[in-house]
């Protein structure tokens, strides 16, 4: 083996350490029994309480299905914000376009605390506090930069070369779209889709807030179990926070992977 | 029928790109648009292609008040997510063919354009050469009147680019289409097409056959975007040119006698070594190279190099020879 290779197997299990280390701790948090000090690993594992409290902790479940809901809910109205703003965006020239694009990101600009604060006076005025739609109103705000980015780099890098292709071979402006601009924009698409999962998953402060506590998701849930020393629980909740943004992801990212490989 | 290009102009923010283009193509021909980049011909195409809308001016055929070219583009752009058979048909299918109907043309065509064994793959699996017959083929199975070319050959190697040009003049007599093509190769102009109109900063500048666009370039820019020539500076002294190399009568072909006059000597058919009532210059020989059938001779005269094409063996490296024009120079 070369020095080169040493050096970089050495980085990458340093990294790897970095990562895995603390999901290895929460892992062993979750199914670890009697983990106490001085111990540097659990005193015995009992995988089946994990699985236990997934299949009968009534609470984990119905946070789980707020999570979905949400992320389910915020997908949808991201996206359908966001495509749109993306396609003017980068096929169309208006004036104050520049100013424009700078204001996709303000919502992450903008410190979250004074933003949420009053959204939910806002959202009280309307009296859209603890709907679905209202919590969803705010995911949405948090996810829209990072989606209409990814979509606005897919579109930009295509220009609309195909479009006027397809224009000049006699499509309709409907069928241009259905047919080329929306096939194009698929892993732009996916990538946003997967985004706004995560991000709309992680919300922590724009649930709990705008949602009146009627939407105790997976990260609202978890947080009070941490702050009283519930470990274990908390454990349970994140190992399954874990699971369900890192398994759609690795899917949909396989997924991807096939079709360049196809191509 | 004839197409007709009326006044058309081009203007994009302060620009302006085409400036009151007037043109007219008889059917089934192949009419060529030749300038150098950034002169307007793509925004010229896409005006024929409805891609794009003139400022002002218009384009009709005899029989028809909007005709709309089918555009072959540079880069072919065949869409990526489709095979072959979906690019080909993709026209037909936006005009709600059946399917049956659609496949059994497509096969037609694919068999035209000797790509039937590609149906299956995507464009990514394709060379240049085969993405510009599926191109072709996405275009006339449209069965189109007018074709618009874009640089057609352009990204092709030089062999492939000889072989795709036979083919569609092929096409163009088997299909009787109507071709309009821009290119930035003159060759390429003069091998397709006997009629080619010479667009420079949006304008017409020339509009003749081949040979006699080499001969009598219609001004400056003409000549020098042909190139293959000789460009010296002088002065006028009374009727006649005074310049490094030559001092004698000249004639001009634009409309007026230029105020600064720069001698036009191309490298073909304008020098040679036989006497003539119009002599030029004793120039001693620097190089001369084989280019074909001919030599490219390097000649100076005082500080002045300039290059001429001559039989093969007519001068030796070195020696000094005296040098005729075969007909009364020409100015710019």
């Amino acid at each position: 083996m070369s020095r080169k290779v040493i050096q970089r197997s050495i980085i990458i299990i340093i990294f790897a350490l970095l990562i895995l280390m603390p999901l290895a701790v929460i892992v062993f948090l979750s199914v670890g029994q009697q983990w106490h000090y001085p111990r540097l690993f659990p005193g015995s594992l009992d995988w089946g309480y994990y699985f236990r409290q997934l299949t009968t902790n009534v609470e984990l479940l119905s946070s789980l299905r707020a999570s979905l809901l949400l992320a389910g809910g915020t997908i949808i109205l991201t996206l359908v914000i966001a495509y749109p703003t993306a396609i003017a965006l980068a096929y169309y020239t208006f004036p104050g376009k520049r100013l424009f694009s700078v204001c996709v990101y303000l919502p992450l600009i903008v410190p979250g605390i004074a933003l949420l604060t009053n959204i939910d006076f806002m959202m009280i005025k309307y009296s859209l506090t603890g709907t679905f739609f209202g919590v969803i109103c705010v995911h949405t705000l948090f996810c829209l930069p990072y989606a209409v980015k990814l979509l606005v780099d897919n579109l930009v890098l295509l220009k609309n070369r195909y479009e006027v292709t397809g224009r000049n071979l006699g499509a309709s402006p409907w069928q241009t779209f259905f047919k080329i601009t929306l096939p194009l924009s698929k892993p732009g698409l996916q990538g946003a889709l997967m985004m706004t999962y995560i991000v709309s998953m992680t919300q922590y402060l724009a649930t709990l807030m705008v949602g009146n506590g009627n939407y105790l998701t997976l990260s609202v849930r978890m947080f009070p179990f941490t702050q009283e020393g519930k470990y274990q629980i908390a454990a349970v909740y994140g190992v399954t926070f874990m699971l369900v943004t890192l398994v759609p992801l690795f899917i949909l990212d396989s997924l991807l992977n096939r079709q360049r490989k196809r191509g | 029928m004839a197409y007709y290009l009326e006044k058309i102009s081009q203007t994009k923010g302060h620009q302006e790109i085409l400036k009151q283009i007037d043109l007219k193509i008889e059917e089934n021909e192949v009419f060529a648009i030749l300038g150098p980049s950034g002169g307007g011909k793509t925004t010229l195409l896409n005006i024929l292609a409805q891609i794009d809308q003139p400022t002002s001016g218009r384009f009709y055929g005899d029989n028809d008040a909007q005709p709309k070219g089918i555009l072959v583009f540079q880069d072919y752009r065949l869409f990526p997510h489709m095979t072959v058979v979906q690019n080909i048909t993709f026209g037909l299918k936006m005009r709600h063919i059946p399917k049956k109907a659609r496949l059994a043309r497509a096969a037609e065509i694919m068999k035209t354009m000797g790509i039937s064994d590609l149906a299956k793959r995507y464009p990514d699996e394709l060379s240049g050469g085969q993405q510009q017959r599926v191109a072709l083929a996405r275009a006339l199975i449209l069965k189109p009147k007018l074709v618009l070319m874009d640089e057609p050959f352009s990204s092709l190697d030089e062999g492939l680019r000889l072989e795709m040009l036979n083919f569609v003049k092929q096409l163009q007599q088997q299909f009787q289409l109507t071709i309009i093509f821009v290119t930035h190769y003159k060759n390429e102009a003069y091998l397709l097409s006997n009629q080619v109109a010479i667009l420079i900063d949006g304008t017409v500048m020339q509009l003749d056959e081949p040979a006699h666009l080499e001969q009598a370039p219609a001004n400056l820019a003409v000549a020098e975007f042909l190139g293959q020539a000789n460009f010296i500076p002088g002065t006028w002294i009374d009727k006649t040119i005074k310049t490094a190399i030559y001092q004698g009568p000249v004639t001009w072909h634009t409309a007026k006698k230029p105020v600064t006059p720069t001698l036009y000597i191309p490298f073909a058919q304008f020098l040679q070594l036989t006497v003539s009532d119009y002599p030029a210059f004793k120039a001693q020989v620097l190089d001369h190279r084989w280019i074909g059938n001919l030599e490219r001779v390097t000649l100076q005269v005082g500080t002045t190099v300039l290059s001429v094409n001559l039989p093969p063996n007519a001068v030796t490296t070195g020696e000094s020879y005296d040098f005729y024009f075969k007909q009364l120079p020409v100015v710019y």
